[in-house]
């Protein structure tokens, strides 16, 4: 079932995963819809970046299966780049490449994977870095920029792609509280635009105000999901209960 | 009781506190005297390095060294026995050096600048040191006499102008390049005043006169052209210029054509074939391109095992390499066209370099064209451009997650750097003419220069190694995420970086490498040591004068590494820029 009611894009059924001896997912359930945002909590160590790291595949789920845009993730998959590039990622790192410009940064793989040409690919990156507030620092270095910026400079690199999904792994837990807002916001715009987008956040203000549906993680599963409305202000399960109790 | 204390207005940011500059006695006393131990210290060690020095300067002046051997030589340390009636070929290639130096200063326009005031201490500290030294060393006053002079004409010259310029001294700046240009002039003016090299005066006046001219043109190039299309342009002319210059300028050879259409049985189908392959392949879906690709490996294979010409084994590995790298950075229109000229230009160069180089009747003999510090930095410069490529490949063959791949790359570097490099040159000499197949026989240079490769690749490889495992798992992730393939993320986003990370180790390896090259000699070529070390003491007007020539390959040596050094340390920093 997914959230908003469309048809799902990403399904998960039964997603097992383990490091060693420690099982990181215990069998998750669940599917997104198109369009629909999903805002993932829980505890640190509750498996919930493993979980959204697994749908584009930078970790191997060993059991269960994920289908991400009708194609099934497993060792078969011979073209898992061309997957990748319809699932675009932001990390809590920002993982900007600091050899390169922020120009650069967002055309390299648009050429590369999308082969746009260097025209094409670098007014795409304009308008995207226009769309975030940074059109000015295109030609300065990652180095250079404020984590706000840089965070929304690995925004725009990954929409230059054209994802269908976008995937957001803590995307504020690295920033200064004062930071914290400007990439909320580009993120609010996006998920207004209509993008499907499953975002990792402590950010419980986002949310409330954005999500479409709100999933708890806890000890590698989904304790328990819903609306925000349900989820904040009539939740079920004493973990949940738990958790809203100490950070609200 | 806490007070609410608020701030209303913000206060303007104010200039640093002036520092005061302290006198010399403040600063001896702050930094060599500032404590009992501090103070005996500064005398033992300063006592030690002025009884060196003294004993340096000693040397120098003693009234038996005969330091005229060197200017007398100048020639034989420059290109050893190369052949006399045609020096003018060495003197066309220092010009074309000297042409692209030149085009190279006006695109990467050394921007730095530095301060009269600075280069006037400079002298005058020289100066002081030169008097100094000379009044320390014990010899005779006459031997001294030239030395004191040079002393307090510097001491002169570096105060006069300090006190000339006064307080614009430090203030003001002048352009490195105008620093350059100076010193040019300078040359040229001892070079036709003094009576060192008065048969050398022309040919370096007019390689002096191309390579300023060149800057001109450069300059003139720079703003048509572009500053980053000029510096491509002066890269790829510096590489096309040094087979050319080694190849055909100074050993003159004629290309025996004869030699490429022995093997033409050969030649032309891989050459068709290769071209069809790789435009197939840049547009074939990933199913079909793997099946050419699989076919190629299997005749790259089989092709070893039937009698083929070298060349064409060797083409036949290139194609393969080729064909098996254009599904990822081949496709889309241009990367079809840039595999297909990459293809062409694969083919053209194997024919000329087997048509010119290996094993030609009659230059095997030739070892003797080239020699001194012309053979010195052949056998550093082309070592060095050919184990980059080689390093990388094995470095990331280190890395890769391909088992076969990395039992390769680790047996090929354990077994180079389990083994000293005069061992590799001996077995590149001597040995491993006895693997080859009759008709390939290389030439001992050529040999010299596999060995060295060879045996940087190892050490380089492993260099690179570090730089690739201090790249953050992050930036493998983002380009992952992206849909980036193993290939593009390794060439665009690993492996630039990595270099980056170990500059300054790789700086510290070519210069090793540059000093490493003498061991050539023990195989029989006379590069610079060697010259310095038999064949300049053995003339019959030199005997006896084997110390003085060993001291000054000695600063030879020390100069151009130093330099590097310093150069590199440039390089680091303007890297640097933005990097973190």
């Amino acid at each position: 079932m997914t959230g908003n009611g469309k048809e799902p894009i990403i399904v998960c059924d039964g997603v097992k995963k383990w490091f060693g001896d420690f099982q990181a997912l215990r069998g998750v359930t669940t599917d997104v819809g198109e369009q629909e945002v999903v805002v993932v909590i829980g505890p640190s160590g509750s498996g919930k970046s493993t979980w959204i790291r697994c749908i584009n595949r930078l970790e191997v789920h060993q059991e269960g299966r994920i289908i991400v845009d009708g194609i099934e993730l497993s060792g078969d998959v011979r073209n898992i780049e061309k997957i990748r590039s319809e699932v675009g990622m932001v990390f809590q790192q920002f993982n900007l490449f600091p050899h390169l410009t922020v120009l650069q940064n967002v055309t390299l793989a648009q050429t590369w994977v999308r082969k746009r040409t260097k025209a094409e690919a670098e007014t795409k990156a304009m308008d995207l870095l226009d769309r975030v507030g940074i059109r000015e620092q295109a030609a300065k270095f990652p180095g250079q920029l404020s984590g706000g910026q840089q965070q929304r400079v690995a925004l725009a690199r990954s929409l230059a792609m054209d994802p269908r999904i976008m995937l957001f792994d803590e995307p504020t837990s690295a920033l200064d509280p004062e930071m914290i807002k400007e990439v909320l916001d580009s993120m609010k715009e996006l998920a207004q635009s209509g993008m499907t987008m499953m975002v990792v956040t402590h950010e419980m203000g986002f949310a409330r105000e954005v999500a479409d549906r709100v999933v708890f993680f806890d000890q590698g599963q989904i304790i328990e999901e819903g609306t925000p409305e349900h989820f904040f202000t009539d939740p079920q399960h004493d973990r949940t209960k738990l958790f809203l109790s100490q950070i609200l | 009781m806490v007070e609410t204390r608020v701030s209303r207005h913000l206060v303007p940011p104010e200039p640093p506190p002036e520092a005061s500059q302290p006198g010399v006695l403040v600063w001896l006393r702050k930094n060599l005297f500032y404590s009992r131990g501090s103070s005996v210290l500064t005398i033992l060690v300063g006592g030690v390095i002025l009884l060196f020095l003294r004993g340096a300067i000693g040397f120098l002046l003693d009234e038996v060294r005969q330091w005229e051997v060197i200017p007398r030589n100048s020639a034989n340390y420059a290109i050893g026995s190369y052949p006399r009636e045609n020096i003018e070929r060495t003197w066309i290639s220092l010009a074309v050096v000297a042409g692209i130096a030149g085009l190279a200063t006006a695109a990467w326009r050394p921007v730095g600048r530095t301060s009269p005031g600075k280069i006037a201490a400079a002298v005058r500290s020289a100066g002081i040191a030169a008097l100094v030294l000379a009044a320390f060393a014990p010899s005779t006053f006459a031997a001294r006499t030239e030395i004191l002079i040079a002393g307090a004409v510097l001491l002169i010259l570096g105060q006069g102008a300090m006190m000339l310029l006064g307080d614009r001294a430090i203030d003001e700046f002048i352009p490195v390049l105008l620093v350059l240009g100076t010193s040019i002039v300078a040359f040229l003016v001892v070079l036709w005043v003094l009576p060192i090299a008065t048969s050398t005066q022309v040919p370096w006046t007019i390689v002096t006169a191309v390579g300023v001219g060149s800057f001109a043109i450069g300059r003139l190039l720079i703003q048509p052209m572009g500053s980053a299309v000029l510096k491509r342009s002066v890269v790829a002319l510096a590489l096309f210029a040094l087979p050319v210059l080694y190849l055909h300028v100074q050993r003159a050879p004629d290309i025996p054509w004869d030699r490429v259409f022995d093997w033409s049985g050969w030649i032309i189908p891989i050459a068709v074939v290769g071209y069809l392959a790789v435009a197939f392949v840049s547009r074939a879906t990933r199913e079909a391109a793997a099946v050419v690709n699989g076919l190629l490996v299997i005749a790259t294979i089989a092709i070893w095992f039937v009698s083929a010409p070298m060349a064409a084994r060797f083409l036949l590995l290139l194609l393969t390499g080729l064909s098996l790298a254009t599904p990822t950075f081949g496709s889309g229109e241009r990367g079809r066209r840039a595999v297909l000229a990459v293809w062409t230009g694969v083919v053209l160069v194997t024919l000329y370099l087997f048509a010119i180089g290996v094993g030609t009747p009659g230059l095997e003999t030739n070892n003797n064209y080239f020699a001194g510090l012309n053979l010195t930095f052949m056998l550093a410069i082309v070592p060095i451009l050919l184990a980059f490529p080689l390093g990388i490949l094995m470095a990331l063959g280190r890395t890769s997650t391909m088992p076969l791949f990395r039992l390769m790359s680790t047996g090929y570097i354990e077994l180079i750097r389990g083994v000293p490099l005069i061992t590799v040159l001996f077995f590149f000499r001597f040995g491993v003419l006895n693997f080859l197949p009759p008709g390939l026989q290389p030439d001992a240079i050529l040999l010299a220069i596999i060995g060295i490769t060879l045996f940087a690749a190892a050490y380089l490889a492993e260099n690179i190694r570090g730089g690739l495992q201090s790249i953050p798992k992050g930036q493998y992730e983002a380009a992952k995420a992206m849909g980036m393939t193993t290939a593009q993320m390794t060439m665009l986003i690993t492996l630039p970086q990595a270099l980056r990370a170990v500059i300054p180790a790789i700086v510290g390896q070519i210069i090793s490498l540059f000093k490493d090259t003498s061991l050539v000699s023990i195989i029989g070529l006379a590069d610079f040591l060697r010259v310095a070390n038999n064949i300049v003491p053995g003339q019959p007007d030199s005997l006896g004068t084997k110390l003085e020539n060993l001291v000054f390959a000695a600063a030879v040596y020390w100069v151009f590494t130093f330099t590097f050094s310093r150069s590199s340390l440039r390089l680091e920093r303007k890297l640097g820029v933005g990097v973190r």
